[in-house]
């Protein structure tokens, strides 16, 4: 899958690409049909030539008899932002949470289909979990500070798989909160807790701590929504620095959001993704009547 | 610190069969948690079966009469369990006819009347009274708690009502300041904090909304009690009730200490009589001959099943009631 | 008298009678403690805590009650709160929607309502019999018994109140699940259980009827945990029902003792968990 290498969902690709192409909208696009749009103008965004970091293939997921997420087909680039977008109880977080497979720790929540990352299927019942998710990183829609110091919030999770020095565990904290942006405000109170942190400081933190295990993946789910509008820009250009060193895949109801921090976007509906595209293309010209509808806010 | 990149760490990719991370720790730590629940469960069981295996030897020789019979008499190796029943229950019903309006009463004080900087203080000093050893009720019952009613309680009421009809037999008998009457007072200070927790951590989730539109509509306090937050938290005010009744039947030491311990049945609450609780605490050590302890052990699993009964029954009650209505979440 | 005089009418009544109701509970409170006061501090001294109990006429303290109510309910707590602590961890966290948790939970109710008498009869029959005689440790494990529903019941509330995205958060930085209940619910689910035991240990401290066929009672100082052992429950209930005046005397102290030692407890955890809430 790491072949992948058409960077641009655009529909003027040869039949070849095309074919190809197909991987990254869901099955219901019919993408080789397509006359040439001006989707391929903003290839400037994509132009990286960044391979397939996770491949989704006939992904089904059922809250015990609910089927909430049906046939997903989607790719995530590497080192690129994706966003999943859509009406709430889309599937667009629950997608999400099939990538580190969080949903397990609920009974008759069940995925089925391939999610490949590396080689590995993801949903493989032999894949260890935790070393799984020490991989694929997590922030959440709330700010969940552990209930210790700001510092041992971050070393926590690195003491699990690193057997780091005094000095070198400062150093990978500072490291850490530099990389969320965090650390010119904490640096004086390290062992105070961190939940004394603001809402926006601890949403930062969270990142930090995901960070300070050095994931591949980042997910965020909704990282922005409980903070206020000035905590968000933050955690947004926080999103566009890490986005050099990460695959990050977020979560977002804010399309303006959206437009802003992703290079990809996928629109999800009723458990399908509706359409997947750079996000240029599928902000300004919207293949799907249903895309087309929810982003000019004429959904519902 | 270039070295700390995440995209420069090693090739740790994900793969199928790699050493798992703490799953060993995790398998310990389930087993050894879900041990812990089981030892749980089989408590239960052993306490049933122990009882049972115990109280053979009586079940056996009496038989249902056991349950029927008002004999009570170790000389002639002769037992029944019906005084002690009847007290054990008489007690209890005494102590929740009076612990229900009390409990109601305080739990409707501090929720609804009380200004906010006295709410907290009376609540804890109305727990306290649960806090009280319940040795401590029998000590104060025996020594002050009787006399007192003996002196100043009982002979007015017998004088007075002791000669009616029906009603008189609650007043009937010798004002001691011992027997069942005492009990059931003693029994309803002690379960009264426990269901005065549970009204009020009820009374407490009713939402504002729905008393404010009562009170906007120009209902009274009492009002609002009686046909907002009574109808809305029933289910928690029967559970506190419930709670209250299975700690008085279970109630020991201080029944033992006032209830006079007489194997006969009483022919009036002011006469003494007994409880299986204060029975078994009397005689028990005392006990020779394994018709006599075995009995015992038998009364034990009478009350054993009663609480048993009073605690299923709260259950289906519970249970119907929150079917038939949609608020039970504040109940529980 | 109109309609709405009426109603305001039976509205003062009922209020009034709340007020009376909430009088008549803080009355028997007060009469009890000062019944306690009355009776216990005149013959409090230090002879109380250095000497064992007495035979009738002579002097004497109840250092071996005291000591062997530490005993007792010590040997209770180290038995009864980890089981309790692990058991409501199960349900919390394991069994919160498995059949097993709801049948578990169910008997952890049935536990906390049977009679703590039956508990001692229960314990009687499986460690008094067949170690043939009373010990201390019997004692221990019947309070044991009292404790774990108890316990339980607070563990598994104290740790559901800890939201589940904080375990999301946690097993997304994959860290195992044991490590996550260990180090992460357990800390902030802290001092609730703490409240818990500390609830559990008042309570067991005053028990007296699972002791009377367990521990029994033993009027020289002893330590031995194979054996009878004093406590002030037993003591109290003894001296209490005997004739003798002085034995009266260490009864009230004992009981006066005992009393506020409880009261204590279960102010000190209330205001322990105030303050922290206040700071969280």
């Amino acid at each position: 899958m790491a072949g992948t290498k058409r960077e641009v969902p655009s529909a003027t690709m040869s039949s070849d690409a095309a074919a190809d192409a197909s991987q990254w909208r869901s099955d219901s696009v019919d993408v080789a049909d397509q006359p040439s749009g001006p989707g391929h103008r903003q290839q400037g965004v994509v132009a990286r030539h960044n391979p397939c970091r996770i491949a989704v293939e006939d992904l089904n997921f059922y809250y015990g008899g609910f089927h909430a997420l049906k046939n997903i087909r989607v790719n995530i680039v590497d080192n690129e932002v994706t966003a999943f977008i859509g009406p709430s109880g889309c599937g667009k977080s629950t997608l999400l949470r099939c990538f580190n497979r969080i949903f397990e720790l609920y009974p008759h929540h069940r995925a089925t289909g391939t999610i490949r990352m590396d080689g590995a299927n993801l949903l493989d019942s032999s894949i260890d979990l935790n070393a799984l998710r020490a991989k694929i990183g997590m922030v959440f829609q709330k700010p969940t500070p552990f209930p210790m110091s700001i510092h041992d919030n971050i070393a926590f999770g690195v003491r699990l798989y690193e057997r780091l020095g005094r000095h070198d565990m400062e150093e990978r904290v500072e490291w850490a909160l530099r990389k969320a942006a965090l650390w010119d405000e904490v640096k004086d109170k390290l062992r105070s807790s961190g939940s004394s942190l603001s809402g926006g400081q601890q949403q930062r933190l969270c990142i930090a701590r995901a960070v300070a295990v050095r994931p591949r993946v980042l997910l965020l789910d909704e990282p922005a929504s409980a903070l206020d509008p000035v905590a968000t820009l933050r955690i947004e250009e926080l999103i566009h620095e890490l986005r050099e060193d990460y695959t990050i895949v977020i979560v977002t109801h804010n399309m303006q959001q959206a437009a802003r921090v992703a290079g990809y976007t996928a629109f999800f509906h009723l458990g399908e993704v509706v359409e997947y595209a750079d996000t240029n293309s599928l902000f300004t010209n919207p293949q799907q009547k249903r895309t087309e509808d929810y982003i000019t806010g004429r959904y519902g | 610190m270039s070295n700390l990149t995440a995209n420069e760490q090693g090739d740790a990719v994900v793969q199928p069969g790699r050493r798992a991370t703490g799953i060993v720790g995790d398998r310990v730590f389930r087993q050894l948690s879900g041990l812990c629940a089981l030892i749980v469960l089989g408590l239960i069981m052993a306490i049933a079966v122990a009882l049972v295996i115990g109280a053979w030897p009586a079940l056996r020789q009496f038989g249902v009469g056991f349950v029927t019979s008002t004999q009570w008499n170790p000389v002639t190796d002769e037992y029944g369990a019906l005084v002690a029943i009847f007290g054990t229950l008489a007690s209890s019903l005494m102590a929740l006819i009076i612990a229900v309006p009390v409990s109601f009463g305080i739990a409707l004080f501090t929720t609804e009347l009380a200004p906010a900087w006295l709410r907290q203080p009376i609540s804890t000093a109305i727990e306290l009274l649960a806090a009280v050893p319940s040795i401590i009720y029998g000590m104060w019952g025996i020594f002050v708690f009787a006399p007192f009613l003996s002196t100043w309680v009982q002979p007015p009421l017998s004088r007075w009502l002791g000669d009616m009809a029906l009603l008189g037999y609650l007043f009937r008998g010798p004002p001691i300041g011992i027997g069942i009457f005492t009990a059931g007072l003693v029994l309803s200070i002690m379960i009264v904090p426990f269901i005065t927790a549970v009204m009020r951590d009820t009374f407490n989730v009713v939402p504002p909304l729905l008393k404010e539109s009562a009170y906007a509509l120009g209902a009274t306090t009492w009002e609002v009690a009686r046909s907002v937050i009574l109808p809305y938290t029933r289910v928690g005010v029967i559970g506190g009730i419930m709670l209250g009744l299975g700690r008085a039947l279970g109630e020991t030491m201080a029944v033992t200490f006032v209830i006079g311990n007489a194997h006969t049945i009483p022919q009036g609450l002011f006469y003494p009589g007994n409880s299986i609780a204060a029975t078994l605490a009397n005689e028990f050590t005392e006990a020779t001959g394994e018709l006599y302890t075995s009995s015992l052990i038998a009364l034990g699993l009478v009350l054993f099943l009663i609480t048993l009964i009073v605690l299923v029954l709260a259950r289906l009650l519970l249970m119907s009631l929150a079917g038939g209505q949609g608020h039970s979440e504040g109940a529980s | 008298m109109t309609r709405y005089q009426k109603r305001k009418a039976i509205n003062c009544f009922n209020m009034g009678m709340c007020v009376a109701t909430t009088a008549f509970g803080l009355f028997w409170l007060m009469w009890l403690l000062w019944t306690l006061v009355s009776h216990g501090v005149g013959h409090l001294d230090w002879q109380v805590f250095t000497r064992p109990t007495p035979a009738p006429g002579n002097d004497g303290g109840l250092s071996n009650a005291i000591v062997g109510s530490l005993l007792v309910v010590g040997i209770g707590t180290l038995v009864g709160a980890p089981i309790g602590v692990l058991a409501g961890t199960y349900l919390a966290e394991y069994g919160r929607y498995s059949r097993l948790g709801a049948i578990v939970r169910f008997f952890n109710d049935v536990l906390l309502s049977v009679p703590s008498i039956i508990i001692g009869l229960f314990i009687y029959q499986l460690m008094v019999v067949t170690m043939g005689h009373f010990s201390a440790l019997a004692g221990g494990v019947a309070l044991a018994l009292i404790m774990i529903p108890l316990v339980l019941r607070i563990t598994e509330n104290m740790m559901r109140l800890v939201s589940d995205e904080m375990r999301e958060a946690a097993a997304a930085l994959g860290i195992p699940r044991w490590k996550i209940i260990t180090r992460i619910v357990y800390r902030a689910a802290m001092s609730g259980i703490a409240t818990g035991v500390i609830l559990g240990i008042a309570r067991i401290a005053g028990e007296s009827a699972p002791l009377l066929f367990t521990a029994l009672n033993n009027n020289f100082f002893s330590l031995d945990v194979l054996q009878p052992i004093a406590n002030l429950p037993i003591m109290i209930f003894q001296f209490a029902l005997s004739p003798y005046e002085d034995w009266h005397h260490l009864a009230w102290v004992g009981a006066f003792l005992i009393t506020f030692a409880i009261l204590a407890l279960n102010i000190l955890v209330r205001f322990g968990l105030r303050s922290n809430r206040q700071e969280q």
